[in-house]
């Protein structure tokens, strides 16, 4: 594991996130590429850099986001961990399943968010209808899936086999 | 594809997710609303962030207009976005008149009382909600332009009166602000009907009405005027436009009747006005 590739890919998704993502939104509900970038390390690295990366991407978010500092990083570590933990035994040959994981997972992240936040006084209940969020989060990050995948495969690839093309991974 | 797992539930694991479970909540709690001994770190690594994020926006931009239009649509959103400024502005003038007549009235009565003039600040909405929980909106006024946390923002970018009540200034950092909107929960504000009578609007989020409570509801109409009450130690100061009753329930069995009010604010307002005066300690 590379962990300055991890940082990077944070960073980047970070800046895609709140320069172009954040724009677009339907019925006030907006894409969420953070918690993907949770869900994908639990699904490919498992729960432990799952937990990790996925503390990365929530509180680097933390940081441009009005909310409190460490929602996001608890939500998505919990999120990276659950992954990595539920999908230990899964069969991994097809092309769907990265997909399928990323949809699940960002769809439980959200709810997961909304009820964190909540018992916090947030108002994370008040705000869009959490259907239209779940479902909104769910289908763009079930589309993003396999691109950041592979993004993270590279993250994960060590020195000994840099040799292996990007795209192959 | 086929992937190399490595680690499972091991102790190192569960020790691993200990300990960032702690350093989180260890932040939520350090972070917890009127503390703030994190605000300066925060502050720093949004500013050492904000150069990627005026990159960002700079490539971006076009991209998502490209999605909304075709050629010529900045210019044609520009001119949009004038016209619903000028548009926001002309909407509060009959309310303004409203007030004026009652204004006078009042004045008729009492010697030496002037209406309070303020500065304003026009400012560009540089960013909207950030994802699907947040309700606030970043403007590119700091507090190298004045801007202080607790000042008012109303919608409008003329140096004149007009506008409706936005929000309020959250955050604020050396060249960019953040704005809660007038429709958080939790964010109240004081407010005067046209009569005179005073009570509280408080926001029950995104696109619901604005909930009106502590006021006297027998006198209340459908269509009456609203405007910031002004009184002391209120963040706002007074005869700003709020908006319209919407709803006024029926009373049963001596429970208050509920009232509900619509912000006159246009909430995706591009250009808004940040009222520079200082807010209550």
């Amino acid at each position: 594991m590379s962990w300055p590739r991890a940082a990077l890919i944070v960073v980047v998704t970070l800046v895609l996130q709140v320069t172009l993502f954040s724009r677009f939104s339907f019925e006030g509900a907006r894409p969420d590429l953070m918690i993907l970038l949770a869900v994908m390390a639990g699904f490919r690295f498992g729960p432990e850099r799952g937990a990790i990366i996925g503390f990365a991407a929530g509180v680097s978010f933390d940081i441009v986001l009005s909310t409190p500092l460490g929602l996001s990083a608890l939500v998505y570590t919990i999120v990276g961990y659950a992954v990595g933990v539920t999908t230990a035994g899964m069969v991994r040959t097809s092309r769907w399943a990265a997909s399928a994981v990323a949809a699940a997972g960002s769809a439980a992240g959200m709810v997961l968010y909304a009820l964190v936040g909540a018992v916090l006084g947030e108002p994370t209940l008040d705000g869009p209808s959490l259907g239209s969020i779940v479902v909104l989060v769910a289908a763009v990050n079930a589309v993003l899936a396999p691109p950041a995948s592979r993004a993270l495969a590279w993250a994960g690839t060590d020195e000994r086999d840099r040799r292996q093309p990007f795209l192959a991974r | 594809m086929a992937y190399s797992r490595r680690s499972s539930r091991t102790p190192r694991t569960r020790f691993t997710l200990a300990l960032l479970l702690l350093t989180a909540v260890s932040l939520l709690v350090l972070d917890l609303p009127g503390t703030g001994p994190l605000d300066p770190v925060r502050n720093g690594l949004s500013t050492v962030f904000s150069p990627l994020r005026a990159a960002g926006n700079a490539v971006f931009e076009p991209l998502s207009n490209g999605w909304k239009g075709a050629f010529g649509y900045d210019d044609l959103q520009d001119e949009n976005e004038k016209l619903k400024a000028q548009l926001e502005e002309r909407k509060s003038e009959e309310a303004d008149v409203k007030r004026l007549q009652q204004k006078v009235a009042d004045l008729s009565k009492i010697n030496g009382v002037t209406i309070e003039q303020q500065k304003t600040k026009v400012a560009e909405v540089v960013s909207g909600p950030l994802n699907s929980f947040e309700q606030t909106i970043q403007i590119d006024a700091g507090s190298s332009d004045g801007v202080k946390k607790g000042m008012a923002v109303i919608t409008g970018r003329t140096t004149g009166k007009g506008g409706a009540v936005l929000g309020r200034v959250a955050e604020v950092r050396s060249g960019t602000s953040t704005v809660e909107l007038i429709t958080q929960v939790d964010l109240t504000i004081g407010v005067r009907t046209q009569k005179g009578d005073i009570g509280t609007a408080t926001g029950q989020g995104q696109g619901k009405p604005l909930l009106i409570e502590n006021i006297d509801e027998q006198t209340l109409r459908k269509g009456d005027f609203l405007w910031t009450s002004g009184i002391d130690r209120t963040a706002f100061p007074g005869d700003l436009y709020v908006g319209r009753i919407t709803k006024v329930g029926k009373s049963v069995d001596g429970v208050p009747r509920v009232v509900e009010a619509e912000p006159a604010a246009d909430l995706t307002s591009r250009y808004v006005r940040v009222v520079l005066k200082d807010p209550p300690k």
